[in-house]
């Protein structure tokens, strides 16, 4: 599964999450934007990185 | 009746990751545990058991209990399981106790507390926790509904990083419809998983009561070894809606089990079959609506019964009518009554059913859970338990129950008809009348001299072993006044006489510690105070009542020059309050946390704090010292910020607070004169600044005085420096002498001396004086023709002032601004700083060499640097020096 892909399928979140991180965005930034508190930003970006990390090592899900 | 076919738990799916986190969280150094925070029925509390159930298969032990809003009403109410009977005992008591326990519980192993719902802890419960957690005494693995607050003292453990936090998201659509396959056992046709996944956004609870809705009505089924849903699976709204719908088959003799729950979950399951035959409860358990679990109360074990969602409780008691809910609380107040009552804290929650069902209250059970909400700054609901109470023939003690929780609820008018209504029996109850009715005119109405007045009638008529507390209280209130010396010599005769009980000594001992600190003698009331701390560290249940001890220590060490030692205290007492969960002190020794950073210089540490503390009081008092001081202390930290609104919101708030106002009158003048300068009005901030000087010294304030004499020499007239110089021979420790010293060096410009007091006030902790100091050695040195000699001050300055988060003081402001740099000099030393040479700067800003030169030469003399690594230290620390 290419990234973007990957990215799509996770909730909504976690792929803004991770999106807002790679184009820099801090984390008082992201919290702002997520509505969450700043603290719960590490934890968020680990798991929705965890969470992709499992998607791209998935394969390819055939519609039926 | 809901349908029964897929009872059995879900699986836990697609939280792998979520699971591995918190195993890392958990061992994480220093860690106090994590917090769950999700939306309802994302799947917080199903990840908490799974998290749970690993954690005791390796080894850990596992106290849980999950909070309700019923529970939550009484204090500790939803961590009743974990702790000793506790309506004997005071809040502080309590967690001392639970403290010991559970370390005893848990012996060598690890032990984690779990609360499912911790947004719906009371505050005394939250203060439980954060006292577990940060004495390492236990992990905590709490849940909490995303966007409700959190109580203060789990806000801190999230604030200080020490408390780990998962935002749990919904499931995505593809971990749905794994979860699907699996607790359905099948495959599912693409749509059915299609429309599910759409419906639910992912939110396991929904999905699951989807799946309950479309099994119940036979949509969805599965045919041909494929699960599908025939039509649409429609479920207006979110999971509430879906509940709802899930609901309604209920038989009555089911709802209204199911309702008594919603009311005052969790009930104990000998209660609930009061109110239900057997067989109901047993259908309610099958259709998955209520959870039984059992908890060990001292040694027994108890049933209690749930709702299995939070969810559950709210749908149904947005059905209810006021009269169901009338008629059902009721019926349970009547099957607890029957119920041998076993938990401490029963009765309280016994009286709190009866009194909103209307019904005739117990007199002692609902003055005992008076008291018990009054200590934990419960005031609404200690007043209406009270009020019935004295409905209920309690009589006096109830009367002055009501009393005080009125004044708590600043209805200080009504506090006093209460009182004036109540006939108090026997010596004691005089002296307790009093003692109320004085505390209510004083801090409720702001009547000081009638305080007073009712104190010395009560007096007169009283024998001496019933009189101490009057006399520390009047003592106190004498203090306020101005009256120094009568109110150190009715501490010092009450602590000379025999018999005088432990908490009225300790009083004494705070009161007479405070005339000293005031009155220039800091050192000896640090020796005197200290043996108050001693007994007070004995008696730790005191401390709500005799803070005054601690106030003056403080006042004692900032007034003997040792800020940081004072810093320290308001920290460590600040920490005790927020455990103890003492309201309103907690507010008041949240403000002088932050009356320590402004010392140090940190006006915006000092602000939110500030900002917190002084709206704490609020909440509690209409005016006073406490309110009066705090907002003082705001607004000068607004000025100092250059915030001239919030300064001057913040001194009318002080001026309208003001009781007594021999002394409270010069401290508004002297934070009035700070918001004057900040508004430009040197000429009337200097008046201001020695008119609170002249208050304080006919109060006998002499510490106050030189600190009031010392401000206006900042803001610019050194006309006290006399004056100061007497003080500064008759004040104890190194403040005032240094004050002084401070003001006569700047009178005769002396450079040198000025160095020197920079450093002394530096070492005491008061950071931007110390700054001012050295920017006014470097103005010294510059006037008298030394440049030389004021780079040195100069940069010593630009540290310091670094230090005090852009605090503006007159000083520093008069010194960097006819220094100012243009824009180009200040991006030419930027350049500089880095390291770049004058020929690189020259090509890149398109400028010749030697204009580049000449640009950086006047940054050089404006800033009294004379290389550009100073030139860094002094970029690196003074943010505002450009025109």
């Amino acid at each position: 599964m290419n990234r973007e892909l990957a990215l799509s399928e996770l909730t909504p979140a976690y792929a803004e999450a991770l999106r807002l991180r790679d184009q820099g965005v801090g984390h008082a930034a992201i919290a702002a934007r997520l509505q969450l508190p700043v603290e719960a930003v590490p934890n968020l970006l680990e798991l929705a990185q965890a969470k992709l990390d499992t998607m791209l090592a998935m394969p390819e899900v055939e519609a039926d | 009746m809901p349908s029964t076919a897929s009872r059995s738990p879900w699986p836990l799916v697609g939280r792998h990751e979520e699971l591995a986190l918190l195993a890392r969280e958990l061992e994480r150094p220093a860690s106090c545990g994590v917090i769950i925070a999700g939306a309802p029925g994302v799947g917080k509390t199903r990840l908490r058991g799974e998290a749970l159930a690993r954690l005791r298969r390796d080894g850990w032990l596992i106290r849980e209990v999950t909070a309700t809003e019923a529970a939550a009403t009484i204090p500790f109410g939803p961590l009743a399981p974990l702790l000793p009977e506790a309506l004997s005992m005071s809040p502080l008591d309590v967690l001392r106790h639970s403290v010991r326990e559970l370390r005893h519980e848990r012996g060598n192993g690890r032990l984690v507390v779990s609360v499912d719902d911790a947004h719906l802890l009371d505050a005394a419960s939250s203060a439980l926790l954060h006292q577990l957690a940060s004495t390492q005494t236990a992990s905590l693995l709490l849940t909490a509904r995303s966007g409700e607050t959190l109580p203060d003292p789990l806000v801190g453990l999230r604030k200080e990083g020490a408390i780990g936090w998962i935002e749990l998201q919904p499931l995505s659509r593809t971990e749905v419809e794994a979860l699907l396959g699996q607790a359905l056992d099948g495959h599912l046709d693409a749509r059915t998983r299609h429309e599910l996944s759409r419906l639910s956004q992912g939110n396991a609870l929904f999905l699951h009561e989807l799946v309950e809705i479309g099994l119940g009505s036979g949509a969805l089924a599965e045919r041909d070894g494929v699960w599908r849903w025939d039509g649409e699976p429609v479920a207006a709204g979110g999971p509430l809606e879906a509940i709802q719908q899930r609901l309604r088959p209920l038989s009555a003799p089911q709802r209204e089990a199911a309702e008594a729950l919603a009311l005052a979950e969790p009930l104990p399951l000998d209660v609930l079959e009061r109110l239900a035959a057997p067989a109901v409860i047993r259908e309610l358990e099958a259709a998955g609506v209520i959870s039984t679990s059992t908890v060990t109360e001292r040694y027994r074990r108890r049933w209690q019964v749930r709702l299995a969602h939070p969810l559950y409780a709210e749908a149904l008691r947005g059905g209810l009518t006021p009269l169901r809910r009338r008629e059902l609380l009721g019926r349970l107040g009547d099957a607890l009554e029957a119920t041998p009552l076993r938990r401490g804290d029963d009765p309280s929650r016994l009286a709190m059913i009866r009194l909103e069902a209307g019904q005739p209250v117990h007199a002692e059970s609902a003055l005992a859970a008076a008291r018990w909400m009054l200590g934990s700054g419960r005031f609404d609901t200690a007043a209406a338990l009270a009020r019935a109470a004295v409905d209920s023939g309690a009589g006096f003690p109830a009367e002055v129950a009501l009393s005080r929780a009125m004044t708590g609820m600043r209805r200080p008018e009504e506090a006093q008809a209460v009182l004036e209504g109540a006939r108090p029996v026997g010596a004691a109850q005089v002296a307790e009348l009093a003692l109320t009715s004085a505390q209510n005119l004083y801090h409720g109405l702001g009547r000081s001299d009638r305080a007073l007045e009712v104190l010395s009638e009560a007096l007169d008529r009283l024998p001496e072993d019933a009189a101490s507390e009057l006399i520390v209280t009047r003592a106190l209130f004498e203090l306020s006044a101005g009256r120094l010396g009568t109110a150190e010599s009715l501490s010092t005769a009450l602590l000379e006489s025999a018999g005088v009980p432990l908490a009225a000594q300790i009083g004494a001992i705070g009161v007479r510690g405070l005339a000293l600190a005031l009155s220039g003698r800091p050192l000896q009331a640090v020796i005197a105070l200290d043996t108050g701390v001693e007994l007070l560290r004995d008696s730790p249940e005191l401390l709500g009542t005799r803070s005054t001890l601690l106030t003056g220590r403080w006042m004692a060490l900032c007034l003997a020059g040792r800020i940081p030692e004072a810093a320290r205290l308001a920290a460590e007492v600040h920490d005790r309050l927020v455990e103890a969960s003492l309201e309103p002190l907690r507010g008041y020794w949240t403000g002088l946390v932050g009356w320590a950073a402004l010392l140090s210089g940190r006006s915006r540490t000092a602000r939110s704090w500030l900002e917190e503390g002084a709206s704490i009081c609020h909440r509690y008092m209409a005016g006073g010292g406490h309110v009066v001081t705090l907002e003082g202390v705001l607004a000068q930290a607004a000025s100092l910020r250059g915030d001239v609104r919030r300064a001057e919101t913040a001194l009318a708030a002080a001026h309208a607070a003001v009781v007594a106002p021999p002394t409270e009158v010069p401290w508004v003048d002297l934070c009035e004169a700070w918001v004057l300068w900040a508004q430009g009005e040197t000429t009337r901030a200097v008046e201001a600044a020695l008119r609170a000087a002249t208050g304080w010294r006919e109060a006998g304030f002499s510490s106050l005085e030189a600190w009031g004499l010392h401000d206006a020499a900042r803001l610019g007239d050194l006309v006290g420096v006399e004056r100061l110089e007497v003080l500064a021979g008759c004040c104890e420790g190194d403040l005032i002498p240094a004050l002084a010293a401070h003001v006569r060096a700047l009178a005769d410009a002396d450079g040198p001396g000025l160095e020197r007091i920079s450093l002394e006030l530096e070492r005491m902790g008061l950071t931007l004086l110390a700054a001012e100091a050295a920017t006014e050695a470097a103005e010294a040195y510059r006037k008298a023709g030394m440049p030389n000699r004021a780079r040195v001050p100069m940069l010593r300055s630009a540290a310091l002032t670094a230090d005090c988060e852009q605090s503006r003081s007159p000083s520093i402001a008069r010194a960097a601004t006819p220094r100012a740099l243009t824009h180009r000099e200040l991006q030419v030393a930027q350049m500089a700083s880095g390291g770049a040479s004058s020929a690189d700067l020259a090509a890149r800003l398109g400028l010749s060499v030697r204009t580049v030169e000449n640009h950086l030469q006047q940054a050089y003399s404006k800033l009294g640097v004379s290389s550009r690594a100073q030139l860094a230290v002094v970029l690196a620390t003074v943010p505002d020096h450009v025109e």
